[in-house]
Order: structure tokens, then sequence, then C-alpha cells
């Protein structure tokens, strides 16, 4: 089954001056497990497909679905639960809530989803452990470095084994070395765990370490390359 | 629900200093209210068992249209059996017969129109304070007493002193004018000008004798042992009342003493003005650092909303944040309060001018205010009620938030 | 300074960027001086209004009583009418116009009922322009002369005493010796009063009329005056008082102690209000500047790069707060202005019946402007506000230009 299924979906921005053309006619399969990335210069619509595929907009035409949930058809506290317990999100940067410490933040997902105090704090743990943050777990963003944060973001998008993870340029604030790392992780979740990640990135290692590579160009997808390994 | 709660209050910490001036703000609105609204209450309440507690008591049972229109054949009869009635009632500290009417009193010197009030002696003392407050010579001891009190504004106006002779001449139960010559046994100070300076007294034996009236009287003067119950126990009097005669009516202080009602309602209804006034310009305080503590969190709001809350649990946290803020102005501002209301209930609250304007309600010229319920939560109360009024439009504005408008950082 | 210009411009542009909060900040200033402006005005109305009613009723400007009158109202106290020296002295020493009275205290009896009253003996061409009277007539006809033999009662009096027009009552009271007297008098005229009290408590008649019945000849009760400007009427006293020491002289504010006190209570509770309402803006002004410069870090961390100096900052930080409460100052006094047309028809307070019986006020009271308040409340809100904006712009002169270009800057 595929985890993400697009078919024919556009998205036009009209201000009643100019017609914008973000996404045109774009159809695109991911299938469970993959992991991939969308590349492209600004403009070129990935933050608007990454929006589309994350339930977070809605295409001017045309359909979206995860797993087999056509998004189209939800409403917005249906996308929401969908968010909640199919997606996983990491972002560029302020992923964390300032005010929660670092377990406390991956604990706050299994809180909206009603896992006992128990079950939420056990499986934090695990998860923060997975991405090398035991011991650090009491910390507060604020006392975290920047890789720090994005390890702590990336437990967090998949403490809960969502069929997808979304990752919008996660390594932007990050120096090679440190950004390198995060997406060895990322890969070695892939691997171990089976989780199916998305990336929009700049990132040469990103492009490097993914598996398929797609370039979008001016709304459209220029080219689709899964790379042999 | 606890990690909001918990999100809620460390996120008021993240920006110490505002949350702490808008506390302020909060807490300054409570003191200040609390303060003006202690001194407001004691005063009426003061100012109420003063005027009632000096002469026209809680209640008065009168036949009906005497008090609009005062006439001496508008009697009680079988007042006694009346009075003993009602004495019996549980919730009545007093009760004691008057009897009314108008003439002039004359000294060697001088002449003064005056209102003749007939007592019991033996049960005056339970419904007016004036048999205490005799400054020279005695109140009357029994109902056979031949001789007359008097306040001592009226005394120092007809240049007379204890033992002298009053005459009194005025128009009997029957229309003809009767006089007679009174020893002054007592002079009385109840703090009332009015009271002092307007009335004389005599026993009421001697007032049936002297007017040429049945043994009757023009008024039951009761007095209660609780008057937050008035409404209860007047209902219990009119019981009484109505069985006992049709054409009686129970007069409460208030139809007794307009002028003094009324100018409670009076200062009220300005007090309020400034009140909310006050309570308007903090409501302003937090609706600032509110909406500067939403606006301020867009991206923040945006992730948590992307990760799958709903913009419910968002709102909620802004209003317990709120919440919580005003509730801890609320708390140091009833400290505060509190504070400044015990200091000026030791020392006494006045202002200058204030003797003087206070008489006019029988009250000595400095409150001594008190820390009460009724006073410290109507202003908290209309706080509350206020800040949350100030937090609707913030909360408004995290219910729209949909989570890409917020990853954007607000724009669309 | 020469930049003062520059960093107007910068004030003014940086209040407008963030419009909501500086439109709910202007909103709380405006809010708090349209208040109190607002209640200043009705507070000064309502003394005046009573102090008015008081003067225009029977109290004058100045009154002039034997000495011990004021203590003992007999007709034993009474005192020679002025000779024509004393007269003119009093004329240059700017009464505009003096009335002379008989007052004193008496009983009047219908044949039903008696009631405590004041007989004000008077000379109807000396009252006209002087007291309410001379217009107060709705029944009958007032006194011409002061020689008449009727008398003119209030309209509640009527209905106290159960008679009416036309009718005599009997009046008892003490004359020259301390001898009572009484003697009959047709009522000849009926007047109405804002107050009952009025009404109930004074009976006119013809000076000469009363002065023959009481042995008096020609002398008086007392005297009432005229000035030009009731404002002042204490030091004008004082000058009297100097003309004549044989007599008491006092201005009204003497003879109405109550409304004197009443004035100053009000005045008391305006400051400490003025007070409150301005702690409580400055609180507002204050917090929503802390605000605002925490969001511009940044940017003055650029501007401390290019060269502007701390204490610029201040005065840039100061100029917001000026600006901010300078503009909600004049928009609270053109509420309050409006507000203050809105009540110019008079505020009805007949709801408070009573209450204005008990008190003495009229039952419609107007506001009245006082200068001296408004200025006060003006003034004060813009110097305790901008010296709050102190704390402020001295913390944002603090900032540290590197860490604030970071973004790393206070709080």
């Amino acid at each position: 089954m595929s985890a993400v299924l697009i078919k024919d979906a556009s998205k036009i921005y009209d201000d009643g001056e100019r017609k914008i053309i973000a996404l045109d006619r774009v159809n695109l399969e991911i299938k469970e497990g993959e992991f991939t990335c969308l590349v492209g210069p600004s403009g070129s619509g990935k933050s608007t497909l990454l929006n589309l595929i994350g339930g977070l907009d809605k295409p001017s035409s045309g359909e979206v679905s995860i797993g087999e949930k056509n998004l189209s058809v939800l409403n917005s506290d249906q996308l929401a639960e969908l968010r909640l317990h199919d997606i996983g999100f990491v972002f560029q940067a302020y992923n964390l809530i300032p005010v929660l410490s670092a377990r406390e933040n991956v604990e706050f997902v299994m809180h909206l989803q009603g896992l006992s105090a128990e079950e939420r704090r056990q499986k934090a743990m695990d998860v923060l452990a997975k991405v090398g943050l035991a011991g650090l777990e009491d910390r507060r963003p604020g006392q975290l470095s920047g890789g720090q944060q994005q390890r702590v973001a990336v437990a967090r998008a998949i403490v809960s084994r969502p069929k997808l993870v979304l990752a919008d340029e996660p390594t932007a604030n990050l120096d090679s070395k440190t950004a390198r790392n995060l997406v060895l992780l990322m890969e070695e979740l892939h691997h171990k765990e089976g989780i199916t990640f998305l990336f929009s990135t700049h990132d040469p290692v990103v492009v490097e370490l993914a598996d398929r590579v797609i370039k979008l160009h001016d709304g459209k997808i220029a080219e689709d390359e899964i790379k042999i390994k | 629900m606890i990690v909001t709660l918990s999100m809620a209050w460390r996120n008021l910490w993240r920006h110490p200093r505002r949350t702490a001036l808008t506390a302020a703000a909060i807490a300054l609105a409570v003191m200040v209210l609390t303060f003006f609204f202690s001194v407001q209450v004691k005063s009426y309440d003061m100012a109420i068992n003063a005027s009632t507690g000096i002469f026209h008591g809680h209640f008065q049972i009168q036949r009906e249209g005497y008090l609009d229109d005062p006439e001496m054949r508008k009697i009680i009869p079988s007042v006694n059996q009346l009075r003993n009635e009602l004495k019996k009632l549980p919730q009545i500290l007093g009760a004691s017969v008057r009897a009314m009417g108008f003439g002039l009193v004359s000294s060697a010197d001088r002449s003064y129109g005056a209102q003749i009030v007939g007592v019991e002696p033996e049960f005056e003392g339970s419904v007016s304070n004036i048999p205490g407050v005799v400054i020279a010579g005695s109140y009357f001891s029994s109902n056979e007493d031949v001789g007359i009190v008097l306040g001592e504004v009226l005394a120092r106006n007809l240049r007379v002193k204890l033992g002298d002779e009053l005459t009194l001449m005025a128009q009997g139960y029957d229309g003809g004018s009767v006089a007679l010559a009174l020893p002054i046994l007592g002079i009385f100070q109840s703090g009332s000008a009015d009271i002092d300076r307007g009335l004389v007294q005599i026993p009421l034996g001697l007032f049936q004798e002297f007017f040429g009236m049945p043994e009757a009287g023009h008024a039951v003067v009761l007095r209660v042992l609780d008057r937050s119950k008035l409404e209860e126990v007047g209902a219990a009097i009119n019981k009484i009342v109505e069985s006992n005669n049709r054409q009686l009516v129970t007069l409460d202080w208030m139809k007794l003493m307009p002028g003094l009602n009324e100018s409670i309602e009076l200062d009220m209804s300005a007090g309020w003005f400034f009140y909310i006034a006050l309570v308007g310009i903090v409501s302003f305080t937090i609706l600032n650092t509110f909406l500067m503590a939403v606006l301020e969190r867009t991206k923040e709001f945006g992730i948590i909303l992307a990760v799958g809350a709903r913009s419910g649990l968002l709102t909620r946290l802004v209003l317990i944040e709120g919440f919580f803020l005003t509730i801890l102005g609320l708390i140091f501002g009833a400290l505060l309060g509190a504070l400044v209301v015990g200091y000026f209930g030791e020392i006494g609250f006045t202002a200058p001018g204030a003797e003087e304007v206070l008489k006019k309600w029988n009250l000595p010229g400095r409150i001594y205010p008190e820390v009460s319920v009724a006073s410290f939560s109507s202003p908290m109360i209309t706080v509350l009620i206020a800040s949350f009024i100030a937090l609707a439009y913030p909360a408004y504005r995290v219910l729209k938030l949909d989570a890409l408008t917020g990853l954007r950082g607000g724009q669309r | 300074m020469k930049s003062i210009g520059v960093l107007l411009v910068l004030a003014v542009r940086s209040l407008s960027r963030n419009k909501i909060r500086t439109l709910i900040t202007l909103a709380a200033i405006s809010l708090g001086v349209m208040s109190a402006v607002l209640l200043s005005a009705f507070a000064k109305g309502l003394s005046y209004g009573m102090a008015e009613n008081a003067i225009k009723t029977l109290t004058g400007h100045i009154q002039i009583h034997a000495h011990g009158y004021l203590d003992d109202p007999s007709a034993e106290l009474s005192f020679s009418e002025l000779n024509q020296k004393d007269l003119s002295a009093l004329k240059s020493g700017g009464v505009e116009k003096i009335a002379f009275r008989i007052r004193i205290p008496a009983v009047a009896t219908s044949e039903r009922e008696s009631a405590g009253v004041t007989i004000v003996g008077i000379d109807p061409q000396q009252e006209s322009g002087m007291s309410f009277i001379s217009d107060a007539v709705r029944q009958g006809e007032m006194i011409r002369n002061p020689a008449e033999p009727g008398v003119v009662v209030g309209k509640d009096l009527l209905r106290v005493l159960k008679t009416e027009i036309g009718r005599r009552i009997v009046i008892i009271t003490q004359d020259a010796t301390n001898k009572i007297v009484d003697r009959g008098f047709r009522i000849v005229g009926v007047f109405e009063s804002e107050l009952k009290s009025t009404e109930k408590g004074f009976i006119f008649m013809g000076i000469a009329t009363a002065q023959e019945w009481l042995g008096l000849k020609d002398k008086v009760s007392e005297a009432v005056i005229r000035i030009e400007s009731v404002k002042d009427s204490r030091p004008a006293a004082k000058k009297l008082g100097e003309i004549l020491p044989q007599l008491d002289v006092r201005p009204w504010q003497d003879i109405e102690p109550l409304i004197t006190s009443l004035t100053q209570v009000h005045d008391g509770f305006l400051v400490i209000w003025f007070l409150i309402v301005i702690v409580a803006i400055s609180f507002g002004v204050i917090n929503a500047q802390l605000m605002s410069i925490f969001e511009r870090t940044r940017e003055f961390g650029v501007l401390m790069a290019l060269g502007l100096k701390p204490k610029q900052l201040i005065v840039l930080v100061g100029m917001e707060a000026a600006v901010i409460l300078i503009v909600g100052t004049v928009l609270g006094d053109m509420l309050g202005a409006l507000g203050y047309a809105y009540l110019n028809r008079g505020l009805d307070l007949s709801g408070f019946a009573s209450a204005s019986e008990h008190l003495g006020f009229a039952r419609i009271v107007y506001p009245h402007f006082s200068l001296f308040d408004w200025t006060l409340c003006n003034v004060l809100l813009l110097v305790i506000g901008i010296l709050g904006s102190l704390y402020p712009a001295y913390l944002a002169s603090r900032l540290n230009p590197v860490e604030a270009i970071s973004g790393r800057g206070k709080e």
C-alpha cells in the first residue's frame, strides 16, 4: 500500500491581480518504507507539496491520500487527528515547546493521543535513548544545542510510529557535521523501525543519503530518480 | 489537562517582568476597590445602625396614612396588646409604644416649636438609644413620672438647664388647646442634630392625659435582632399586625427614613462609576499583555497544531494563563487591601470636611473599616469578570489560528 | 539636541507600527482621563448646585446679623437698619444689592394642624433679584408692599396644615420683649420651590407688618447682601466686617457649613481618584512600552551600531511615551467634553428625590467645569506617565548592540 498517493493535484493562488500556480497537476506515489527527498529552488513548489501531504493545506484540485484516507473529504478536526496519529513532523526550527523539557515535549503528543502516564513515560524514555539523548531528558530546549533540539523533534515525530515522517529543511540551521549525524540517525531509524521519511531540502547531505530524489521545478515534477544502492 | 495547567503556569514566567507588571496592575485595582468598598460598606452599616438606633427603630407599626399625614386622631387602638404580641416574636429585640404631637415649647426666655413624644419608660430603652445618652439628670424611670426630657441643642436654644420649667402648648385630641408646665428631668445628646433640636419626650401616660387621648398610641416601634434578615422579620411582623387590625401598616426603616436610604443608593451608584472606570483601565492592560503573549507565539502555536492538537487546546491554554495571572493579581490585591483596611481599621479613616458631611447620616467623623466578605467579594468578582472579557479577543485570535498560518508566522 | 526631529519621527512610526497595541493603550488613557474629568465636573456640579440653591433660596452671598443671633435667632437679637454712612461705605466695598429682613422661628397653626416654621419679613422690592421668592409665587399674589397684612406660604405647608389659600392661619412666636404673641394672618399667596423643606419651612410677610407686630420699630434680624462675584464672598465679608464691627458679617460658606464640607470632601476624593487612575494608566503605558522595546531589540541594536547614543535611546523611548500620553489625554479630554455637553442638559436625579431632600440639592444636577481640576488631571498624568516611562527607557539604553542584533537582548 502506498504511504502517500497524489493524483493530479494542483494548488493555485489567486489574489485577484495574478494567478500563481504553485503546483501543476502533480502525480506522485510514495510507498511505505521509502527514504525520499524533494528538492528544488525556492518557488518550485516543494513546501506547498509538503503542506498538502501533511494535511496542513488543501489542493485546489486533485486528490491527496495518506494510506487509504483521502484528505479532501476530511474536516479540520479529522485532519488534526490524522496528523496526530499518522504523520510526524520535523521542522527547520522552533520545533519544541520552550517551556517543556525534552521528555515532556515527546510526551506531549502521547497526551493528546490519550495514553496513560506510565506508557507515555516509558515510550518517551525509550525513543529519546534511540536518538542518543539518554540523560538529557529533563533539559529544556533552551539548554540544548541546535542538533540536540532537532533530535528531540525527531524523537517526538516517531514515538507514535506514524505512517510517515515529514521533514521540512530539518538541517538548514545546523553545521555540516551535525547535519550529517542527524540524517544518519533518521536513516538508522528508517532501517530499524521501517518508518517512511519524506524530506524537503536544499542540503546535499540529505540528497546524498536519500534513496529517491524527486526534483520539482515550477510546480511540476521534473525528475524522479530512484538510486540504486 | 495537568500538562495544560503546568504549561500555562510556566508560560506566564517566560516573561516575568511583563507578568509581574500586569499582575501588579490587577492587584492595584483590587486593593483600591476593596479599600473603598470596605469604607463604604462600613459607613452605610454604621449610618443605618445609628439612624435606626437613635430614634426611628427598624420597624414601626402605624395607622395607614399616618406617615404622610400625621393627624392625632389616627390612633392604634389596643396598642398595648399589639406591643406584647410583637414582643413575643423571637427575632424582635424590643418593642415600645409611642404617641406623637406637635406643640410650642416655652422656657422663661424662649419658645420653639417641637415634636412632643409620649414614651414608655419601661420599653423605650429597648428600641432607642436616647435613654442611654442622657448627659444631665436622668431618663424617666416609670410611667408615673411627671417631667420632660429634651435634646441638648433645644435646651441650649431655650436657654434652660436641669430643673427649669418648660411650658407645653398644643392642640389636643379634640382640637382644643392644651397647656402644661413640666420640670426638666433630663437632657440627652443623641448625636443627631435634628433629634437634639426637634423633639421633647414625656411619659406616655402623661401624654395621653395631657392631649386628652384614649389609651392608645400612634406607633409601635420595633428593634430587631439581626438586621440582615429584615424581610423575613417583616413578614412575621406583618402576619401579626394584619390579624390584629386591618387598618395598620408595617413600615421598615427605608420607608421611615427615605432620605437615608436613597442617599446610600446614590453614594453606591457614584461609587460604581469610579470602580467600573478603574477596572476598565486595568482590563486594557490585561488585553495588551495577552494579545502580545498570543501573537509572539504564533509559530509555536502553529507547530502544536501541526503536530495534531486541536485549536481548542490552545484556546484553553490561553484562557488558563489569563486565569492564573488574574488569580495572582487578585490574591496580592486582596492581601494588600486587607492590610490597608486593617491599618485604617485601627486608626480610622477620615477626610477634611468629612465630619460635617457624616453628621448628616448621624455618623462620627471617622470610619473604621472592616474586612468582610461583602466588601471583598464584589470587587474581586468584578475584576475576574472584567479580565475574562479582556481575554476574549486574544482567545478568539487563537481559536481562529490554523496550523499553516501559524507556521508561516501569522501571514497567509 | 539636533536629532530630536528624527527621533520624534521614529517614535511616531514605531507607535503606528503596532496599531492594535497603540490603540488599546490609547483607549486606556482616554478612558481614564474622560472618567476623571467627568467625575470632577459632576462632583463640582453637585456642590455648586447645592450652593446656588442655598444662596438663591435665602442665604445670599453675605449675611449680616447682630452678634449672637446665629446661635439664638430670636427677635431680641435684632439690630437697627443701617444708616446712610454705613450704606455708602458698603456700596464702595463692592455691595451690589442689600435686603433687610425679619427672620425668627415660630409655630403656625391652622384649624386642624400645627407646624414649626420660620417667619421671614421682607421688603418685596429689595428681595427682587436677591432671592427666589419674587418669582416663586404660583397661586394668588406676592406681597407688593412691606406693610401688607397677608402672608405667602409654601405649597407643602398648605398640605401639612390642611388649609388653602384665602384661609387664615395663626402664627405664634416671641416678640422683642420675649413675650409670646399670636396673631391671625390670611394666606394671600402660595409659593413653590425645588425642595419641599423650603416650602414647609418659610412663611413670608411684609417686613413692616412683622416689625409692628413684634414691637421692633425699625430693627431687623438680618441683612442679605449680593456682591458682584460669588467667589469673592469670603474676602468681601471680611472687608465688610471691618466696616461694621458692631455686627456679625458672614459669607455664605459659614452659613451653610454642610456645602462647604461636601466640597472639601469631594475635592479630597478627586485628587486621590486622579492619582489612582494615573497610576493605573501608567502601569498600562509602561507595560506596553516594555513589550514594544522587547520586540525591537534587534532594531535598537542596529541603531546603536549605526552610532545612536544610549542617551538618545532614552529620549526616543521617552518621546514615544510622551506622544502616546498626549494623544490619549487629548482624546480623553475630547470624550470628556462630549460627555460634558451631554450632561449639560442636566443629570436627572429625580429617582433620588428623597436623597436630594435630605442633603439639600436640586433634582437636576448640571456639570460644572473646573479649570483647576482639569489642568491638575492632565498635568499629573503627563508628568507621572513620562516619569514612569523612564524605567523602560533606562532598560533600552542598557542594551548591548551586539547581543541585541543577534536577538539575545533583554528578556
